[in-house]
């Protein structure tokens, strides 16, 4: 019988011998193959809501921001009504108008003329001598000096004892109108961005899942060897927020060019100028400002984090489960 | 029997698959640290068994087993990971990647313990020159010969030196001086301190180093130091 003997001098890996960076050993080579884990489809999927999340939440920012600006212009301006006196004809106007120039907080006063009056009420009932008859209500336009406000309270108090017939109207009611839907547009934005967040969740779990298995073979190997979940899971989370990113980024490009083209589309799809000019009163002009491409990053940040989370949960609960 | 120290110990240890008759009955043995022990059988006598059990990618159906100390049966997936980074496995069927190339491949023990590949580059390099494949470290795996891909396997179970070397028909593809030379590369590693088993029906081979051998038959098994 031959008896092996222990060699003399092994080489490895008990003597080092320095050498130069070895060609065949590609620094970083993806342990799991990109191509095997994410396809087109996933990637186009999660672009898809990408831009839709974008568009939902550039959309709810500029809303919000045209209904500060509203709500704004609501603030800096009261409004008095003097009811027509049913048994004199005697007029308070001129009298309200010292009074409210005399007050603390009074920017200027801006009594309207019959004509200003009924070209307001114009839009609804439409234009008609007859109108000239009828006792509408005199108007007084009030702007607020905002950098010392009134008490708004004291002085209706006030000017409606001693002007009887004279309504002091603070927009309140607009005011509160105002804040209700855009609280209610803020609610359905997120619960919209929430239900984008969990289809994709969903469809990146059903990939995670669809790349484990495809991938049974390496994850196999990469027990065998040792590895733990985390590490496992890294390999397939790594390319979940590659693709996230470069989705991410395209959804909301996309969406970020549609809003800088906004205006240009309004005015190719309004009847006239003047309802084109109507919605940039109503919404501004619906670009986004510094605030609103921050809410495309933040998207694409949600995105590649939503990749992120839910490939390593999805892969970590799969290999928990398999418990190979 | 002083089985304090036992690297490895197997208690009443027995093993079905599905409602079938056991594979492995009441095995009962320990091994010390750096004992080195062939492991023999006919074909289908539960050799491959016997390894995946101490690789943890089966459990017993009944019975104990500890590994370093520590019941299997408790392990944590962490704990278990942990255990088989000590462990190095030669399978029948290499389980080399095939998107990788055979340094990747062998470095892959040492990159999943996280260390640098500039810290280990030297070693596997020399690796695979040791075990004749210091010219197909490039290679990918499909262009590799079964004997190439035995060899890389080998390589990839020693290279971060384990404590524990199990080994499944590990010279059955390589011819008989490349059989001896991979024996020497165990019996070395044997004496710096791992635990070798070697499941093996290869007699040629195991007349060239006395070593303990486990003998199973009809899913028993039989030391014989």
């Amino acid at each position: 019988m031959s008896t092996v003997q222990p060699a003399s001098s092994l080489p490895v890996p008990y003597k080092t011998r320095k050498q130069s960076q070895p060609k065949y050993a590609r620094p970083n080579a993806p342990i799991v193959p990109p191509g095997s884990v994410t396809g087109h489809s996933l990637a186009l999927v999660i672009a898809i809501m990408g831009f839709l999340a974008s568009i939902t939440a550039c959309g709810v920012y500029v809303v919000f921001n045209a209904a500060n600006v509203w709500t704004n212009r609501i603030s800096a301006e009261i409004t008095i009504q003097i009811q027509p006196h049913a048994d004199s004809s005697s007029d308070d106007t001129a009298e309200i108008v010292q009074f409210l120039k005399g007050q603390n907080g009074i920017a200027r006063v801006t009594p309207f003329s019959q004509e200003q009056s009924l070209k307001l009420v114009e839009p609804w009932i439409g234009r008609s001598e007859v109108l000239k008859s009828f006792a509408i209500p005199k108007l007084i336009a009030v702007q607020i000096d905002m950098s010392s406000p009134p008490d708004i309270a004291t002085l209706k108090t006030v000017l409606e004892s001693k002007f009887p017939g004279a309504l002091l109207d603070d927009h309140g009611l607009w005011r509160n109108e105002i804040r209700r839907l855009t609280r209610l547009l803020e609610i359905g934005g997120i619960g919209m961005l929430f239900l984008m967040a969990m289809a994709t969740a969903a469809v990146i779990v059903a990939a995670a899942t669809s790349a484990l298995a495809s991938n049974r073979e390496i994850v196999s190997v990469l027990n065998l060897v040792g590895a733990e979940e985390k590490f496992i899971a890294r390999q397939f989370e790594t390319h979940f927020v590659k693709v996230g990113v470069r989705a991410g980024i395209f959804g909301a490009g996309l969406a970020g060019l549609l809003f800088f083209c906004l205006p240009y589309i309004t005015e190719g799809i309004s009847t006239s100028a003047t309802s084109a000019a109507e919605i940039r009163r109503l919404v501004g002009a619906g670009t986004l400002d510094i605030g609103g491409y921050a809410v495309l990053v933040v998207v694409v940040v949600a995105v590649a984090l939503i990749c992120k989370l839910t490939s390593r949960y999805g892969v970590r609960r799969i290999l928990n489960n398999q418990n190979i | 029997m002083n089985t304090g120290h036992a690297l490895i110990r197997f208690e009443n240890v027995g093993l079905r698959y599905g409602a079938g008759q056991e594979v492995l009955r009441d095995v009962n043995f320990h091994l010390h640290p750096g004992s080195f022990h062939f492991l023999t059988g006919a074909s289908g006598a539960g050799k491959t068994t016997l390894l995946r059990m101490l690789f943890m990618s089966l459990r017993p159906t009944r019975g104990l087993v500890y590994l370093f100390g520590r019941n299997i049966a408790k392990n944590t997936t962490s704990q278990r990971a942990d255990l088989r980074r000590r462990i190095g496995i030669v399978f029948q069927d290499f389980r080399l990647l095939d998107h990788l190339t055979t340094w990747e491949n062998v470095a892959l023990p040492l990159r999943v313990m996280g260390r640098k590949q500039s810290d280990y580059q030297d070693d596997v390099t020399e690796l695979l020159r040791w075990v004749g494949l210091g010219d197909r470290m490039h290679a990918f795996p499909a262009v590799l010969s079964g004997g190439e891909k035995q060899r890389a396997a080998i390589a990839r179970a020693v290279i971060a030196k384990p404590e524990l070397l199990l080994a499944d028909e590990p010279t059955g593809n390589v011819d008989p001086q490349m059989a001896r030379r991979l024996l020497r590369l165990f019996i070395e590693l044997n004496r710096l301190g791992t635990s070798i088993i070697i499941a093996t029906h290869d007699y040629q081979l195991m007349s060239q180093f006395p070593a303990a051998r486990m003998q199973l038959e009809n899913g028993r098994l039989e030391m014989h130091e």
